[in-house]
């Protein structure tokens, strides 16, 4: 359905995504589809009249990262294979890990300030 | 063969003080290796055993294929508690059968799925920089092997720590970690008695990324900043998934390993410290448990033959 919609120049009204897939589904069944995409929020709809107008959140490398994000959120099976840069970090690491690079040099305290505030 | 066969189902307990010390005085890299080691070996004696049971315990079985003279006294006899053991290990090789090839299946399928997920990207690249504004870092094995980092992630870093990160990521890539995890976690599905071997495993290659890391960029802290920084901000992204503990968890270790002196290159740890004597008892024990798991399958060899009528 999203890769459908990425092939979309412009914002189209669910008829056009309904031809276009193969699947020959209803148009109800459709609609329900870019409902529940609208909830996750990879899709956005537009046009007050009708029809309404549906169209991704994201084309290309913003989709790939939804679909990479949908994929990393199984974490069982994420932590199975990745090796991930940081694992979860308790409070108590919280605040030894300040500490810890306090500890380690100025440059830490000004970046970190910057990274919270952006 | 005796109590032989049933030594290698509990040895893997001589490996776990191993697997806690390694960590504090080993090379990150000698202590993964060994670790994994340690860990396929007696994985290999403790399944190889439970085969050896299973054999025994078929043979009694009601038309069971194996033949007639395989259920006689004398084989029986070669395994103490043969009825009850022999059961036990059919359902528990089975377990282990079934374990094994779920984690394999789970892996390969996962990573297939994330290669296809990120095949329509511009870039073809080791680099898939995905924009997400939930921070992560992750190396994906195949081949050749990806690195996917989010956008949100790279912005917290400054140019010099972004390049720490990669060197990390890219020393997971090129020292097939992937190779080593996966072996613990098969490891762990033989014996759950080399399950914490896993965690330390992962620890170690973390490490030893760590390392590689530090020696790309020249600059230990310039590094652990990186390590730091990033899990801060990921666990800002992240509401903390469980309470305090009192032991502090694997980033900071890392990091204040970092802030350290570089881990000493040598390969087996000085006899008379704790390291020394917990290397010792792993590897006494995976060599006790190699011992036990081959004289037992010569044993059980030597019995069955004489046990088949020709």
């Amino acid at each position: 359905m999203l890769s459908v919609l990425g092939e979309a120049t412009e914002p189209v009204p669910a008829t056009w995504v309904q031809e276009r897939l193969d699947a020959g589904l209803s148009y109800s069944t459709v609609i329900t589809i870019l409902t529940r995409l609208l909830d996750k929020k990879a899709v956005t709809r537009s046009g007050s009249g009708r029809p309404v107008l549906w169209q991704p959140m994201a084309n290309g490398a913003g989709l790939t990262a939804i679909r990479m994000r949908r994929l990393l959120d199984q974490r069982h099976d994420r932590d199975a294979v990745l090796s991930s840069f940081v694992s979860a970090l308790s409070p108590h690491d919280e605040d030894l890990l300040r500490s810890l690079l306090n500890e380690s040099g100025p440059e830490f305290r000004d970046s970190s300030t910057d990274a919270s505030e952006s | 063969m005796g109590v032989f066969v049933y030594l290698p189902l509990v040895l893997p307990l001589t490996a776990l003080p191993m697997a806690r010390l390694a960590e504090q005085h080993l090379h990150p890299r000698s202590a993964a290796r060994l670790l994994t080691a340690i860990a396929v070996i007696l994985a290999g004696c403790s399944t190889l055993c439970l085969g050896l049971l299973v054999v025994v315990g078929t043979a009694q079985l009601p038309g069971n294929p194996l033949p007639d003279g395989w259920s006689d006294d004398e084989v029986r006899e070669a395994v103490p508690h043969d009825r009850i053991a022999g059961k036990a290990a059919i359902v528990a090789l089975a377990a282990v059968a079934l374990g094994c090839a779920s984690t394999l299946w789970g892996h390969y399928r996962f990573r297939a799925r994330a290669h296809r997920t990120l095949a329509p990207l511009s870039t073809t690249g080791e680099v898939a920089l995905l924009p997400d504004e939930v921070p992560y870092a992750y190396a994906l094995p195949g081949s050749p092997g990806r690195i996917m980092v989010s956008s949100s992630m790279l912005a917290c870093l400054t140019a010099a720590e972004q390049q720490a990160l990669l060197a990390h990521e890219r020393a997971h890539l090129a020292g097939r970690h992937h190779r080593l995890l996966l072996a613990a976690q098969l490891a762990g599905c033989a014996n759950p008695l080399l399950r914490p071997l896993r965690t330390a495993i992962s620890y170690s290659t973390e490490r030893w990324a760590d390392e590689e890391a530090a020696l790309h960029t020249g600059d230990r802290r310039l590094t652990a900043r990186a390590v730091g920084k990033a899990a801060l901000v990921s666990h800002r992204a992240a509401a903390p998934a469980f309470a305090a503990f009192a032991a502090a968890g694997p980033v900071p270790r890392r990091v204040a390993a970092l802030l350290g002196p570089v881990p000493p290159e040598r390969g087996w740890p000085p006899a008379l410290t704790s390291t020394g004597i917990a290397a010792f008892v792993a590897a006494a024990g995976t060599a006790v448990s190699t011992l036990s798991s081959l004289n037992a399958a010569f044993a059980l060899f030597v019995v069955l033959e004489a046990a088949t009528p020709l």
